[in-house]
């Protein structure tokens, strides 16, 4: 276990050096390829925290990246540090109004925060005095503003989602959060306060969306409601978490890394890449109802056991 | 349960009904409301059609059909595209539309559904079932946007208009709505009176005693998802004479059926009802607030009802 824990320390070492010097080493194209990952990696960890650990598949975070993006925009107007102050307590007092869906289950739970999105959408299109409405918001760059800050600035908010997961799964609160996933009633039977927790991981869920919406307010400088509060926010990340393993610390950036290289060899399709990308999606999705960790761990353990029975 | 329910839905509706009916009062005559109402009446008809098909797909079936709406729009544009082509009346096009969706849902079905949808209801596992709901409904969007561009399109069926004591009804909306309900009444008739549909709504009520007393649930199961997502071809059909639709309008009619499915159940005349109930409500909001909003009022319906149902214990 020792060894293990070593050598994964020394990969993830060496993986975040790699990240952090790309801008100096790689190309253009490759750092975009990479940013773009940092984006799924902190977007689908965030959504892990709701999604992986208690089980509730929300489509509704694509309301917390809108906020984000919006607050960057509209009122810290292009500060960067004003910006994830005032989207972490924004995407706070949203959550709020999700507390009393936190409840439903199922299908109809995802139905609902798909709708929610919408509304939100709809609200922000139409008030245009505040919002300036469909025709979306520019903003000017910041004075010294370029990629490779844009580039770190993605690469602290996807480590420190991932990081805030690594923490949740080794808690206490990570145990509860699990024992809901597997039986609310049994959880609030033996006191689990099962509301206080789930909204616990939908808010920390909510502020780490909303800072990747930063993120991305940040390298666009150019925002409208129909891409900052499309379902395809939530819907992406919640495809890269079933693919690489539902409530896993790991999941979610394998899950992100098969995500893009499933994008990038699709796209000389041209027009047709969506349905083929989708349909690769379907097929990952049912031969590996675990997600690549599950299949991973499986696959060590049948190895283990192979080489106890060895042994004897 | 059932009780409280509709003491619910009653509520809702009553101060919908209240808020709109004052507005509309003060602000226009009652020959400019009954208009209104005449225009919601039309546009519930269809709402319902789309919704029972919905319902039938996520209740009976046990799939979670979150791309039926898709398949709605993608109906519309079968229609639209075999009525350029040879010119034959659309209604008599419903009828090819409806054979192809039934026909690919069967292939549907047999592939990535069933083994998506397996896990979703015995273990909650709901994940697969999901992502292969939303993947099915990328693909249909992306079909339809190669093959016929993403403007917004319509089929252009031309029968004038008459009056009804001094309201304007155009006649394609009373022949679509007339239609909706007659279908809708033969699935009733249907499902009530026929071997088949008792089948079906033991299937409803408990797949496993159903299984029990020798109901080929498999096979049940992919004849009711395979008409579910026909009804799709003919509400397609009849909502393209109506709406301008694009690749992406699927998501603004799985609002509207989702919120249906909620307030009137697997029963097809609760369905019906709150899809009028609901079209005359959107009618005011479209008259007194302006077209943008009234997607608003579906989306707040369902989110309110299911939380509130949730609280209530249901």
């Amino acid at each position: 276990m020792e060894l293990e824990k070593k050598i994964s320390l020394i990969i993830g070492a060496l993986a975040v050096s790699l990240l952090a010097s790309s801008p100096f080493l790689m190309g253009s194209y490759a750092t975009y390829m990479l940013f773009l990952l940092l984006i799924f990696v902190g977007l689908s960890s965030a959504l892990n925290y709701i999604a992986g650990f208690v089980g509730l598949h929300s489509l509704g975070n694509a309301v917390f990246f809108g906020i984000g993006a919006y607050s960057f925009a509209l009122i810290a107007r292009g500060n960067v540090l004003y910006a994830v102050i005032l989207a972490s307590i924004l995407c706070i007092l949203c959550s709020l109004v999700f507390i009393p869906m936190l409840g439903i289950r199922g299908i109809y739970f995802v139905l609902s925060t798909i709708f929610v999105c919408e509304a939100v959408r709809l609200l922000v299109t139409n008030l245009r005095d505040l919002t300036g409405g469909a025709a979306g918001v520019h903003v000017t760059p910041p004075p010294g503003y370029n990629f490779s800050q844009v580039y770190y600035f993605a690469l602290i908010v996807a480590l420190a989602a991932v990081f805030v997961g690594y923490v949740i799964r080794n808690s206490r609160a990570g145990l509860y959060l699990y024992a809901i996933r597997e039986n609310e009633e049994a959880a609030a039977a033996i006191g689990v306060n099962t509301v206080k927790y789930k909204f616990l991981s939908l808010a920390l869920s909510s502020i780490f969306t909303g800072l990747v919406g930063v993120v991305y307010a940040y390298y666009l400088l150019y925002i409208d409601p129909l891409t900052s509060f499309s379902v395809s926010w939530s819907l992406m990340p919640l495809f890269t978490i079933i693919i690489g393993g539902e409530g896993t610390v790991l999941g979610p950036i394998f899950g992100s890394i098969t995500l893009i290289f499933l994008q990038e060899i699709t796209k000389p399709l041209g027009e047709w890449y969506l349905t083929i990308f989708s349909a690769m999606l379907i097929i990952v999705a049912l031969f590996f109802p675990e997600g690549i960790i599950g299949f991973i761990t499986r696959a060590f353990a049948r190895m283990r056991k192979a080489q106890k029975s060895n042994r004897k | 349960m059932k009780l409280t329910r509709k003491n619910l839905i009653i509520c809702f509706i009553i101060v919908i009904y209240a808020i709109l009916g004052c507005l509309s009062v003060t602000v226009r005559t009652p020959m400019f409301a009954s208009q209104v109402v005449m225009f919601g009446i039309l546009n519930g008809g269809l709402y319902a059609i789309v919704a029972i098909g919905f319902s039938m797909g996520i209740t009976v079936a046990r799939i979670v059909n979150f791309f039926h709406t898709d398949l709605v729009i993608f109906a519309a544009y079968i229609v639209f595209w075999l009525y350029l082509a040879l010119n034959i009346s659309p209604f008599l096009l419903i009828a090819i539309s409806t054979l192809i969706l039934f026909s690919l849902s069967v292939a549907m079905y047999k592939f990535p559904l069933l083994k998506a949808n397996e896990k979703a209801q015995t273990m909650h596992m709901i994940g697969p079932a999901v992502l292969t709901a939303f993947g099915i409904s990328l693909i249909i969007q992306n079909v339809m946007i190669n093959f016929w561009g993403a403007d917004a399109r319509i089929i252009k069926v031309e029968f004038g208009s008459f009056d009804l004591y001094g309201i304007k009804i155009p006649l394609v909306r009373l022949i679509t709505t007339f239609s909706a309900i007659l279908l809708l009444t033969v699935i009733w008739l249907f499902l009530r009176f026929t071997r088949f549909g008792k089948a079906i709504r033991a299937i409803a009520q408990d797949p496993r005693a159903a299984q029990t007393v020798g109901i080929n649930t498999y096979r049940l199961n992919m004849l009711c998802f395979a008409l579910a997502s026909a009804t799709a071809g003919v509400a397609g059909g009849l909502i393209g004479m109506i709406y301008p639709f694009s690749p992406e309008s699927g998501l603004r009619y799985l609002n509207l059926s989702a919120t249906l499915v909620i307030l009137g159940g697997l029963s097809i005349i609760g369905t019906l009802i709150a899809g009028l109930l609901l079209g005359v409500a959107e009618a005011f909001i479209t008259c007194l607030l302006g077209a943008e909003l009234k997607d608003l009022l579906a989306t707040m319906l369902f989110i309110i009802v299911v939380s509130v149902r949730r609280a209530f214990g249901e």
